[in-house]
């Protein structure tokens, strides 16, 4: 993930992380069951993004629509709280939206995107998102994403705690 | 070529742990509206692990940091001699594994795919881990296999054990002299 230096002088800023569920920390994709049931399919390496992005003090809020009863599972599973919209999740927060980044993948992502402190698009987003974004990453959507923007920010917040996991190894 | 190194690694062991996610798995899972959770295993690996026990006896057990009823379900189904979930501390996990198992770490292969996994790598006999893991595992390994996760990685893991410590009987199944089960 390569950041240009202005979107760099935002990132010092950044004390929270928005990101949407579907198209970032899924492929965007969503199953039916045959009682019309909702599934979806998550990387299980986003979690342990989230938990190195936490140790270093960093807030995390997801983003879904219609927030259905999978993703809310989902998200307790993480130890995630899920919002509406990109404003509801920054008035939980209490940060505005330079102090954030955001993931998106899709064209009702581009609004946060322009706002957010850090925009961040997906490798398989949209080109409207991938403008609006300061970055994108290599991974796409429900491919480990989550976990890329997690460890670069790791990097720039604390990067002997990103050193030491590497070399000695992680607890959750 | 196999280095010396890995081929003595190879011949010591008795016992291979796994992680899942990852290693049995590609690495994603499914959560349904119920909040269980459904993964996608290689049938490959279950065999993998009937031909190493029958021809070598090795012991195999499962350590998960997730927490679900199918991880269970799959260590009945590998037949786990231990199923630990839910460790948070894969490190502290492991060592206590070996000790109710009574095996020596030395005796002991481990294979996992993330930064939770380099506590139980660096304390086992035989590092093993997948081609598509976090790149900061590669280093810690003396085994990377060219199966991705989900397609085969046990299963070539125990070909190698079988290969390092009963080769005759291994090439008996390949030039079909002898049965496979």
């Amino acid at each position: 993930m390569e950041l240009n230096p202005i979107a760099r002088l935002g990132l010092r800023y950044v004390q929270g992380l928005v990101l949407r569920v579907d198209g970032v920390l899924t492929d965007g994709t969503v199953e039916h069951d045959y009682r019309g049931a909702t599934c979806r399919r998550y990387a299980v390496r986003d979690g342990i993004g989230f938990a190195l992005l936490r140790q270093t003090g960093c807030k995390i809020m997801l983003v879904a629509e219609d927030s259905k009863r999978d993703i809310a599972i989902r998200a307790e599973r993480l130890l995630l709280e899920v919002e509406e919209s990109f404003y509801a999740a920054l008035r939980r927060l209490r940060l505005r939206a330079s102090h954030v980044a955001y993931i998106g993948s899709e064209l009702r992502d581009v609004k946060a995107l322009r706002e957010a402190g850090l925009a961040v698009a997906v490798a398989d987003a949209v080109p409207a998102a991938k403008r609006a974004a300061d970055a994108v990453t290599e991974a796409g959507g429900g491919g480990g994403a989550a976990r890329e923007v997690c460890e670069f920010l790791v990097q720039e917040r604390e990067p002997r705690m990103l050193e030491q996991a590497r070399t000695c190894g992680l607890s959750l | 070529m196999k280095s010396a190194d890995l081929d003595a690694r190879l011949r010591r062991i008795r016992l291979l742990v796994s992680d899942v996610d990852g290693v049995l798995t590609d690495g994603t899972l499914r959560m349904s509206a119920e909040g269980d959770e459904d993964r996608r295993y290689c049938q490959r690996d279950e065999d993998g692990l009937r031909l190493a026990r029958k021809i070598m006896g090795l012991r195999f057990a499962l350590l998960s940091a997730g927490n679900s009823d199918g991880l269970l379900g799959l260590g009945n189904r590998l037949e786990a001699e231990a199923i630990q979930v839910g460790a948070t501390n894969k490190e502290v996990a492991f060592a206590a594994m070996l000790q109710s198992l009574d095996t020596p770490a030395a005796e002991t292969a481990y294979v996992g795919d993330d930064l939770v996994d380099i506590g139980p790598l660096r304390l086992a006999g035989l590092a093993c881990t997948v081609c598509d893991a976090d790149p900061a595992v590669l280093p810690h390994a003396q085994l990377v296999t060219s199966a991705r996760g989900g397609t085969g990685v046990i299963y070539e893991i125990c070909e190698q054990l079988i290969r390092a410590q009963h080769p005759e009987q291994l090439d008996d199944i390949e030039n079909g002299k002898a049965s496979w089960n």
